[in-house]
């Protein structure tokens, strides 16, 4: 669990939008107020209010379209002030920064330092354009769903509001369900069946067994629990991805002009969407870094839950540079020469981006509803799926992993055919045995003479196998000696297999070991 | 309860199948069908009807086939990440009411369930699975002898395997011939696969010549 530290620029669009501190203001967005400054707030605008019905409550209101890059752009003093006191800064959106309170805590001497700190420098950055807005909100709580709450929290009290670790629960309790959708981005509706259902507090939600809300709501279920407990770290499912997926391009001779640099980074991009869908997966959060030929550095890191798509990647490398390009004006003038993309978090693409087709189906629904139903009937350990591993046996080469880790999150396992199609160095030649035997069978194999064929320690056959069960064996081949794991006193294993094809027509793998026959699997 | 009208499209109506399979089902498997594969070959055969559906999107279910080999389906053509496999707890197995229910949930839940032979079903629960697979549109694909329940299609395989010798060599082709019968079927269809083919893939034998290193069988 990490502790977080969150910065939260209250009704934002207002600042971004230029507002003195006793104008009426409000942004529109979809003809619906999403942001409004404290004057109109007193006349009585609403976020969510229409129009029409903001106008008649103000009818002094000025309306501003909401224009995202604008608010991005805008946001970038704050962002460049707080970068200069911690390095590594995460964005999700205009108006929000979050960044790990370990280090920075450390340097200035506590969570309560720094967040003081923090508050004192972007409010004074801000100066006279917070008027509008009142004051700048500084969380740090364990979870990132807890400290965007503590933020809010904070904004409101006026001072920074740090939760000690642990305490997210506790703080989280007694507050309102519909924070799930006003600060944790939960879907509305989702949030408000939780209220109809008696869910009226976030304690109410975190009480509820996980696996119960899973059974109910789905993957948004686990995702309620884990934020109203006060437990989510990163984006349900999402983890650091291996690394190598980075995809980077140098620039020679530097290039000085922005568009250039944003059209070379829509073909990254495009690499990097690409390279991880081919997979299933989906890029959370993005390190984009890009360096100037005098040596100037700018790392920006992007979050966005629902998954960044090629145009969602474009559209934050161009407010990076943008705010960036407005600074370095001001200094110097000098070419991009390296532009680096690099995904920090990814997760399975359950298709949340695809509204059109892709994505989850209907019948990925029905196929979750009846493995919870199934693990609820006979155990969860007991409804599986098979995940590639790797082995020379055909029993050790799939492990079972419970299908309620991976069905519907689609993380499950990945039996990608580039890590089964690998050969096992050791293992037998397709074709795999279909039907594998739960407990080896012991049987008899015995020669021309009748008795039991053996074989010697540096896997020589004292005779040739005629019989096996009773029955005439008509081909054979082996033995392929085993030495596995021969450094674990325990885990050593000694066999040689054998495929032995009876007159009747079935084809088994069998292995002897310690001078004992076991036919392990049969080529049905 | 979702029943599929008359106005449903031919797609609508069956599963698809894996293309070697296309001379049985030229149709693909009628939905809310019953199949019993029995004979030799009969986990491959089952694993390859499964391969059809859960490539083409569909979710599968495994149930009571303690035996299924998910590196042979693998190589059927099986995406495992759409298959679910439901173990019975060793030794005890479920109880007969346990079975009505999880084979009531498979049903409504995935397009098509594998079920292993030798499960005590009853025949009260047979025929209800059967209704609900009629309603819902499933298909139940049974591996070994059909028990209590009644098969719509049956599939029967004979194998000649290619390869092994007597000391040497190993098992690299196979020949499968399956025969289809079934209540509504005039005559058996007869079709022989390779299963696997000298390319590693499962083919029908009629389209593809005989391979050329068909030595020491």
């Amino acid at each position: 669990m990490s502790r977080l530290v969150v910065l939260v620029c209250p009704q934002w669009p207002v600042v971004a939008a230029g507002c003195r501190a006793d104008e009426a203001i409000a942004v529109l967005h979809a003809n619906r107020v999403v942001a409004r400054s404290r004057a109109a707030a007193d006349a009585g605008v609403r976020i969510g209010q229409r129009r029409r019905d903001a106008q008649a409550r103000c009818p002094a209101l000025r309306l501003v379209m909401r224009d995202a890059s604008v608010e991005a752009r805008a946001f970038h003093r704050v962002v460049d002030a707080v970068a200069e006191m911690v390095p590594r800064l995460e964005l999700t959106v205009p108006g929000t920064l979050t960044f790990a309170a370990r280090g920075p805590s450390r340097y200035f001497g506590g969570d309560l330092a720094v967040a003081t700190l923090l508050g004192e420098r972007v409010e004074a950055v801000l100066g006279a354009s917070l008027a509008a807005i009142g004051r700048v909100g500084v969380g740090v709580a364990d979870g990132r769903f807890a400290a965007g709450v503590a933020a809010r929290l904070a904004a409101r009290a006026g001072r920074p509001e740090v939760v000690a670790p642990g305490a997210s629960g506790a703080l989280l309790a007694d507050l309102a369900v519909g924070l799930l959708a006003d600060a944790g981005g939960l879907d509305r509706a989702v949030v408000d069946l939780f209220h109809r259902l008696g869910l009226v507090r976030l304690g109410d939600v975190a009480a509820l067994a996980e696996s119960d809300l899973v059974a109910r709501f789905g993957p948004i279920g686990a995702a309620a629990r884990q934020m109203a407990a006060g437990l989510d770290d990163r984006p349900l499912g999402a983890v650091e991805p291996p690394p190598g997926l980075a995809v980077e391009q140098a620039f020679e001779p530097p290039v000085d002009h922005l568009d250039a640099v944003v059209f070379t980074a829509r073909s990254l991009a495009e690499q990097l969407v690409t390279v991880l869908g081919a997979d299933g997966r989906v890029c959370t959060q993005l390190a984009v870094t890009v360096v100037t030929e005098q040596g100037e550095r700018s790392e920006r890191v992007w979050t966005r839950p629902a998954g960044l798509g090629v145009a969602a990647v474009l559209e934050r490398i161009r407010w990076q540079l943008d705010g960036w390009a407005r600074r370095l004006d001001e200094h110097t003038v000098a070419g991009v020469v390296l532009l680096r993309l690099e995904p920090t978090e990814v997760r399975a693409d359950d298709g949340a981006q695809a509204g059109l087709w892709g994505g989850r189906s209907q019948v990925d629904e029905w196929a979750q509803r009846a493995v919870a139903r199934l693990a609820g009937l006979v155990g969860d350990e007991q409804v599986v799926m098979a995940e590639w591993r790797g082995g020379r046996l055909p029993a050790d080469q799939y492990r079972w992993v419970p299908a309620s880790l991976g069905v519907g999150s689609g993380a499950g396992p990945s039996s990608s055919a580039s890590a089964s199609a690998a050969p096992w160095v050791g293992g037998l030649p397709a074709p795999t045995p279909a039907l594998l035997y739960p407990d080896p069978v012991p049987v008899a194999v015995l020669d021309r003479d009748g008795r039991a064929v053996g074989v010697s320690a540096r896997g020589v056959l004292s005779s040739e196998p005629v019989q096996v069960q009773a029955e005439p064996i008509t081909a054979w081949a082996g033995p392929w000696p085993l030495d596995e794991r021969w450094w674990d006193p325990r885990g050593a294993r000694r066999l040689a297999r054998f495929q032995l094809l009876t007159a009747s027509g079935r084809a088994y793998l069998a292995t002897v070991e310690r001078q004992h026959w076991w036919l392990i699997a049969e080529y049905d | 309860m979702p029943r599929l009208g008359a106005t449903a499209s031919a797609a609508e109506r069956t599963l698809a199948v894996h293309p070697a399979l296309e001379g049985l089902f030229p149709q693909g498997v009628v939905r809310g069908s019953t199949v019993a594969c029995v004979g030799a070959a009969a986990s491959s055969t089952a694993a390859l009807l499964l391969a059809g559906p859960v490539q083409a999107g569909s979710w599968g279910c495994v149930v009571g086939l303690p035996t299924f080999g998910p590196g042979a389906a693998a190589e059927a053509g099986v995406a495992l990440e759409r298959v679910v496999v439901v173990r019975e707890p060793d030794a005890t197995g479920f109880a007969e009411s346990t079975w009505a229910q999880v084979l009531a949930a498979g049903v409504d839940g995935f397009d098509i369930v594998v079920l292993g032979a030798g499960r005590h079903i009853r025949p009260a629960v047979a025929r209800r699975v059967q209704a609900r697979l009629q309603a819902r549109g499933a298909v139940l694909v049974l591996v070994g002898a059909a028990g209590a329940f009644t098969p719509d299609l049956q599939v029967t395989g004979r194998v000649d395997w290619h390869g092994l010798g007597v000391g040497h060599g190993y098992l690299r082709t196979r020949r499968v011939a399956l025969s289809l019968g079934g209540r509504r079927l005039p005559r058996d269809r007869r079709d022989t696969l390779w299963f696997p083919g000298p390319s590693g893939s499962v083919e029908r034998a009629g389209t593809h010549p005989s391979p050329l290193h068909r030595q020491a069988g």
